[in-house]
């Protein structure tokens, strides 16, 4: 192999290295190959600043003015092609001539998520120069055209978190990780304490919690089981349980949520029963949920937990509707 | 099948022991504005809570009272009647009731035994708890012979039936003698009212039994929160 073919073989399996490896962090390892992608691309830049010009604003413009660059240090090493759609840059090469090729063979072969590492560069560079955030998709076609999109992002990174000195910040704000006994500890407290308020602070302090998230969240999706989807992937993945959305019906503002292995039914198993009879224990999930869905329907919504975990069911089970109803006139049994 | 249950209210709970089985029949007697419905709240949160089946009677007021006090306590309602987990017997309205089961000829007892065992039956082989509130509304128009027979009935069949229930009587609606017979048939009796101190009014409740003609029981001082419904005086820091 010669010097240049085994130089390249090994940018890409680090990338590959990299790319699997992130995958199996918590907190969105997707996010941190985007903070791998402008350590990089800065460092690109910075180290061969002499050799390239931004002389516009323009998102694609920016992005030609990369890829020449690129092309001038190293001879067809980017053979995309690129064109304005609104704020969205679409971008296209045939697989076969890419440099990472070989990189994207071998995430479909382990079945890791498409990644593209010409439009993660892209993604870096814009956030570089124009300090703005922009997320892509992509796909391949049958005769192996790789077609990309970039677009500007409005989903926050929530879940990311970074640590700045002695500082942990979660989204940027800061944040605190503490071992589950910590978490039970608190729970058998206020359950010595005040017994009768147990349910209601969790249930309470879910809600507010969850006020807060959907609030900020609110605006940057238009479609609200899109928005539901995004905060449930974020609850997944700080923590709290697998949560998905088993279904939602906006025309009667009914939706029913699912949690397996939630948190808090790991810790009553292991720390022992919050209650004296057997009974749902999920209060923390249904106050965010009744949260998140009381701001999304715009209306007064409540959420009970039907089933739950630690009374053998296999998973939470959460039901959500308007909080009072009207009654119909029902036909019935009369005495 | 059948497990212990509790009322939800832990001052109260911590009493009971092992808990109060299904198949019991709870008896609730109090002034009025003392807390009764409160108490059939908890007990009915509780319930639910645990995957019972709650049938709740509604006599002194309507249904939507209820769904809008378990409300306020953060409890919805509406899931667990999609859920067919709680159900609403109208015995309130004279008539148009909107609820599923409702029940306006109060002359006939008859016609509530037979209304309240059709109900049941829907859910035989589920922990069901049934609150009447109150009974004694129920009661009014009935002689003293027929509201002994009607009670002695009915207990049998809750008893057979496993059938976890509440039934409140509003002090003073009936008459004395017949409170004192109809207590010997229930197997726990709480008797709820007001009690005054030096410097303010205090709410007690009683919990115990009937043994040998008298009722044994032991006093707790509690209160009603709006955040957490009925507080017994050792929840509050207070010493029993």
């Amino acid at each position: 192999m010669k010097n240049k073919d085994f130089l390249l073989e090994t940018i890409r399996r680090i990338y590959f290295s990299m790319y699997k490896t992130v995958g199996q962090l918590p907190f969105s390892g997707q996010y941190w190959l985007e903070q791998f992608m402008i350590e990089i691309t800065s460092h690109l830049l910075q180290d061969h600043k002499d050799d390239y010009q931004f002389n516009s604003e323009e998102p694609v413009d920016i992005c030609r003015t990369f890829f020449n660059f690129l092309n001038n240090v190293y001879p067809n090493w980017v053979n995309n092609q690129l064109e304005e759609s609104g704020d969205n840059l679409l971008v296209s090469s045939e697989r076969d001539g890419c440099i990472y090729s070989n990189f994207c063979l071998q995430t479909q072969t382990e079945d890791l998520p498409l990644f593209c590492i010409h439009l993660g560069s892209l993604q870096a560079v814009l956030r570089i120069v124009l300090d703005k955030h922009y997320a892509y998709s992509v796909k391949i076609t049958e005769e192996g055209i790789c077609q990309g999109r970039l677009f500007p992002s409005t989903q926050l990174k929530e879940e990311i978190v970074t640590r700045q000195g002695h500082e942990l910040k979660l989204a940027g704000r800061r944040a605190i990780l503490f071992p589950k006994e910590m978490y039970a500890s608190m729970l058998m407290s206020i359950k010595n304490h005040v017994p009768h308020a147990l349910k209601h602070v969790l249930y309470e302090a879910g809600y507010q919690s969850g006020l807060q998230t959907i609030r900020r969240v609110r605006a940057l999706h238009a479609d609200v089981e899109e928005c539901l989807r995004f905060l449930f992937d974020a609850l997944t993945n700080a923590g709290f349980g697998r949560v998905e959305l088993e279904s939602l019906d906006l025309t009667i503002a009914k939706a029913r949520i699912r949690c397996y292995d939630s948190f808090q039914v790991v810790i009553t198993n292991e720390y022992g029963q919050l209650y004296r009879s057997p009974q749902v224990i999920c209060d923390l999930l249904r106050g965010v949920f009744t949260a998140y869905l009381s701001v999304l329907l715009d209306r007064d919504i409540i959420c009970e937990e039907m089933n739950c975990q630690s009374v053998g069911g296999d998973y939470c089970e959460f039901l959500a509707l308007p909080s009072l109803q009207e009654k119909g006139s029902e036909e019935g049994t009369r005495g | 099948m059948r497990k212990a249950a509790y009322f939800g209210i832990e001052g109260l709970d911590r009493n009971l022991g092992k808990g109060v089985s299904y198949g019991s029949q709870i008896a609730v007697e109090g002034d009025s504005g003392i807390g009764k419905t409160v108490l059939a709240g908890e007990f009915i949160k509780e319930g639910l809570r645990c995957g019972d089946t709650c049938i709740y009677v509604a006599c002194d007021e309507p249904p939507v009272a209820m769904r809008e006090h378990l409300l306020s306590f953060k409890v919805g309602a509406p899931a667990y009647e999609e859920m067919d987990r709680l159900i609403f017997i109208d015995a309130y309205e004279e008539s148009g009731s909107a609820e599923k089961y409702a029940f306006s000829d109060h002359r006939h007892l008859v016609k509530y035994y037979v209304l309240e065992k059709e109900v049941l039956r829907c859910y035989a082989g589920r922990r069901v708890r049934l609150v009447v509130d109150s009974l004694s509304t129920l009661l009014t128009m009935a002689d003293t012979s027929e509201v002994l027979e009607f009670h002695r009935t009915r207990i049998k069949q809750l008893r057979k039936s496993g059938v976890l229930a509440m039934d409140i009587f509003v002090n003073g609606v009936l008459e004395p003698r017949v409170m004192t017979i109809t207590n010997h048939l229930y197997n726990l009796i709480i008797k709820m009212s007001f009690t005054s101190s030096t410097y303010s009014s205090l709410r007690q409740l009683q919990v115990g039994k009937v043994k040998s003609q008298q009722f044994v029981s032991s006093r707790h001082i509690f209160t009603i929160s709006p955040l957490y419904g009925i507080v017994v005086a050792a929840d509050m820091g207070v010493g029993e």
